[in-house]
């Protein structure tokens, strides 16, 4: 006998509403009920920072999460800012920094560099010490973090994307 | 893993809250942030029947500073909330523990009141709460309590708290005029849990230490204080009594050796971010003399 509860979760802009067990994990409604295969699970104990999300706009890690304590707020995956600007910017910087290797890292990087940057003013743009600090939620196996932050720095640099390509 | 089954409730008040966890006979759990609790619960440390949330209780997430600069933290006051509040408001020792906790992520969720209930022997927030005076205000079935800090911890992960029993706000005393205080650590990787650590807050008078007030983490047991080297600083001219006053640390301190770091690492360490956070504590001191 499983007790299931209702919730609402409000999923990159769209309202879902779901019968949930309360042990249920917001990273596993996310990537198995809802397909949002952005979603990476490692550690699945806040260490790896593969399942990062924006929960009400701050990164936050979602093998962390009950589902029923994630309602009422906004959670954003990386599916959730396709398009933009800041995010844009953020993944042509990756492209040609070559700042991903097998890319199991890479979603949760992503949402949480976004973080860091979005509304940033390009002239004032964080320093190597603040992008490094951040990435301390993310773990990579690969790229060794060198080419990561390098490419954090350039899309600071030059703003949101907003120019023309 | 995933966690075991449990029921959920996210009543609106804290009178509903300590009534489910009374009736459950102390098989219920509290949730504020989840940042440890469900790692134990992934880890199946813990299997509890029920999880009260207390997401919804209006009002957990306020900080106020009263006139006697006492200040006041809400239950579902992230580590994030008071860090970003003691910036803006220049609270040095805040700010520097604050930086010690996990990584972003963690901050933006777990909370501090969360932190002292699981009574981690390396909670950076811990050794805060006894340098600041740390007063809880518990409620329970039979009403609300206040209970040191002193009070609460009573070993590894465990306190004083009654399975029934919430903390509803943390009241921590700000340093008066002249006062400086600051924290250090010693952790494997930024972020990491702290293998030592020490919080220091020191007040002078003209060349002199006039008190001083230092609290440990993982040191011994429980967060504590270092009697020994707070009687070694008070009434010494600051400048020379530092380093012998960190020796006498030793003391004070029953470190548990664990794979983060053995019990003689912790005993050689321990001098070292005591003085580290003296030192500091000293300069703001200094800075801050009218
Ligand atoms: C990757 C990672 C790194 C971390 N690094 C650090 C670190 O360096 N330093 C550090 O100090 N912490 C660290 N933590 C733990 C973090 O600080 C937690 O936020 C904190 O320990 C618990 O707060 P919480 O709000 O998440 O509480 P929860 O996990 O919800 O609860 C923790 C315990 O306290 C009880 N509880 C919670 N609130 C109350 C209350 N108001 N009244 C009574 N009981 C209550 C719960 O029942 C539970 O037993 C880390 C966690 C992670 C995942
Ligand atoms: S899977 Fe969530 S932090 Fe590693
Ligand atoms: S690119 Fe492989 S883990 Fe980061």
């Amino acid at each position: 006998m499983t007790e299931t509860v209702q919730v609402t979760l409000l999923v990159n802009g769209v309202e879902h509403a779901l019968a949930v067990e309360p042990r249920l994990i917001l990273a596993d409604v996310l990537r198995e009920r809802m397909e949002l295969h952005s979603i990476h699970l490692g550690c699945e104990e806040g260490i790896c920072g593969a399942c990062t999300v924006l929960l009400d706009g701050e990164p936050s890690t979602s093998c962390l999460i009950l589902a029923v304590q994630a309602e009422g707020r906004s959670i954003t995956t990386l599916e959730g800012l396709d398009g933009d600007p800041t995010m844009t910017g953020l993944q042509a910087a990756f492209h040609e920094n070559f700042a991903l290797q097998c890319g199991f890292c890479t979603p949760g990087v992503l949402v949480n560099l976004f973080s860091l940057l979005e509304d940033r003013d390009p002239s004032a743009p964080p320093s190597e010490v603040e992008v490094r600090t951040r990435l301390n939620g993310n773990l990579c196996r690969c790229t060794g973090y060198q080419s990561m932050v390098a490419a954090a720095m350039q899309a600071a640099r030059s703003g949101s994307g907003h120019e023309d390509p | 893993m995933k966690p075991p089954r449990f029921s959920y409730a996210a009543p609106a008040t804290v009178r509903e809250a300590t009534d489910l966890l009374d009736s459950s006979g102390g098989r219920a759990r509290v949730l504020a942030g989840g940042q440890s609790l469900i790692p134990m619960l992934r880890h199946r440390l813990l299997e509890p029947e029920a999880l009260i949330d207390l997401r919804r209780i209006d009002g957990l997430r306020d900080i106020c500073l009263d006139d006697a600069r006492r200040l006041r933290l809400g239950a579902m006051v992230t580590h994030h909330a008071l860090q970003r509040w003691a910036s803006d408001q220049g609270q040095d020792l805040l700010v520097d523990a604050a930086a010690h906790i996990g990584h972003h992520s963690v901050r933006a969720i777990g909370t501090v009141i969360g932190s002292l209930a699981h009574a981690d022997p390396s909670a950076e927030w811990g050794a805060v709460a006894l340098v600041l005076d740390g007063v809880c205000r518990v409620a329970g079935p039979g009403g609300e309590r206040e209970l040191g800090v002193e009070g609460l911890f009573t070993g590894p992960y465990s306190t004083s708290l009654a399975g029934s029993e919430i903390i509803t706000s943390l009241t921590l005393s700000l340093p008066p005029s002249c006062t400086g205080a600051a924290f250090s650590e010693v952790a494997p990787r930024p972020g990491d849990p702290a293998v030592a650590g020490a919080a220091a807050a020191v007040s002078l008078d003209g060349p002199c230490v006039e008190s001083a007030r230092v609290a440990l983490i993982g040191l011994a047991p429980t967060p504590c204080r270092a009697p020994s080297v707070e009687a070694a600083l008070s009434g010494s001219e600051a400048s020379v009594g530092i380093e012998a006053a960190a020796q006498a640390v030793e003391n004070d301190i029953a470190p548990i050796g664990d794979i983060h770091g053995s019990e003689e690492y912790r005993r050689r360490v321990a001098p070292v971010v005591v003085a580290r956070a003296l030192r500091s504590a000293l300069v703001r001191a200094e800075g801050d003399r009218p």
